[in-house]
């Protein structure tokens, strides 16, 4: 049964990279036909409106590139779960976080930034895992922060093993009950599974309102 | 301005064909392939200074398009621009001889600068060769052209 769990999972991240690379041939046609109408009323001395459609497609080269930049993150994310086990750089990993977590962190008013302490160092690990225990915990924080905060995300070396932190730059709605649910609530529980699978445990650095999740250079495939 | 000869290999014809139109307003020759066979074909009628090739094609595959032309056509330079992107390929691609491996989409000024600077590669070493040779040295120019072809044999 998990095997065939997997081989779904593949196969969904399969189909979707093969759409991700279509949806990049629709963008850089439309890249082009815009160029090309830019190009021709460049060179045009008498066309109407010359200064509306000079003014306007610009803007539509910006939502391609938007589009491109959201289509090559996605198609990222589609090669996640290629490997059940494989060697994952966890500043690209964290930067990735960042991109993705984007338009969460933005409906509620806060600030993901990637932390000057970004390392690019590499691990053997499970990187689906990775990427859900990292965004359970950025939902986790975003779920019990108040507006306007700022969570800074980077990786590092730390003792024998590796870590990523998420620091909470700014006020928790209840810092109390966030104490309290750490150790009690079911999407803490649940985040400490995904974590425990990774041969990890998820920490909550209080002092210094810092999660860090404390990951091996390599993860072995009992872990799970 | 020198004009410069460019095959355009894609097999999205909107694609293609309007960037086409695009290089043509800048002055400079465009030609479309729509696959790896009708590339060949092309390059057998009319050898082109540089070629933009995509990677994924039905039939024969940009690498192996590059392939051929490494090893048909050394002097041609070729320039990847693809929608897949992973640095596996590239690296593929650039051990093969590719001169550069661009993302689509591409930035029209981007592509031209790259394609400028393949275009000028192509003629740095028989530029030198030909000084050599109009100051009578004429076994210097063939050692420097004999150099630039055995590198080329080199790299595939």
């Amino acid at each position: 049964m998990p095997e065939n769990k997997d081989n779904e999972i593949v196969f969904i991240g399969k189909i979707t990279a093969s759409i991700t690379h279509e949806i990049k041939n629709v963008l850089a046609s439309i890249k082009e036909l815009t160029g090309l109408m830019d190009d021709l009323v460049a060179m045009s001395d008498d066309f109407p409106l010359k200064d509306k459609f000079q003014n306007v497609l610009p803007r539509i080269l910006i939502q391609i590139e938007r589009g491109a930049e959201l289509t090559k993150s996605f198609n990222t994310f589609s090669h996640v779960p290629d490997k059940k086990i494989g060697t994952v750089n966890l500043g690209e990993v964290t930067a990735h976080i960042v991109y993705l977590g984007q338009r969460f962190a933005r409906q509620k008013n806060i600030e993901l930034i990637l932390s000057d302490s970004n390392s690019s160092v590499e691990i053997e690990t499970k990187p689906l895992t990775l990427y859900m225990a990292l965004f359970y915990v950025l939902e986790f924080l975003l779920d019990r922060m108040n507006n306007n905060g700022t969570i800074k995300i980077g990786s590092g070396k730390q003792d024998d093993g590796f870590k990523i932190n998420m620091i909470c730059e700014g006020e928790l709605t209840n810092r109390e009950e966030f104490i309290r649910e750490i150790q009690t609530s079911k999407d803490w529980v649940f985040l400490q599974s995904i974590s425990h699978s990774l041969g990890s445990n998820a920490e909550f650095d209080e002092p210094n309102n810092s999660f860090v999740l404390l990951l091996p250079s390599v993860v072995y495939s009992e872990s799970s | 301005m020198e004009q410069i000869k460019i095959l355009l290999v894609d097999d999205e014809k909107e694609f293609v064909e309007t960037l086409a139109d695009r290089i043509k307003l800048r002055d400079h020759q465009a030609d479309v392939a729509l696959n790896g066979e009708q590339a060949l074909k092309k390059l057998d009628d009319q050898v082109p200074d540089v070629v933009v090739l995509d990677l994924k094609m039905p039939g024969i595959d940009g690498m192996e398009v590059l392939r051929r032309i490494r090893k048909a056509y050394p002097k041609v330079q070729v320039i990847m621009l693809t929608g897949h992107g992973s640095e596996k390929n590239e690296e593929e691609a650039k051990k093969l001889g590719a001169f550069e491996y661009l993302q689509k989409p591409v930035d029209i000024d981007t592509l031209m600068k790259k394609v400028k600077l393949a275009y000028k590669s192509k003629f740095e070493k028989s530029m030198v060769a030909a000084t050599f040779a109009e100051a009578g040295e004429f076994e210097t120019a063939k050692d420097i052209l004999k150099e630039d072809e055995e590198k080329n044999q080199n790299k595939k």
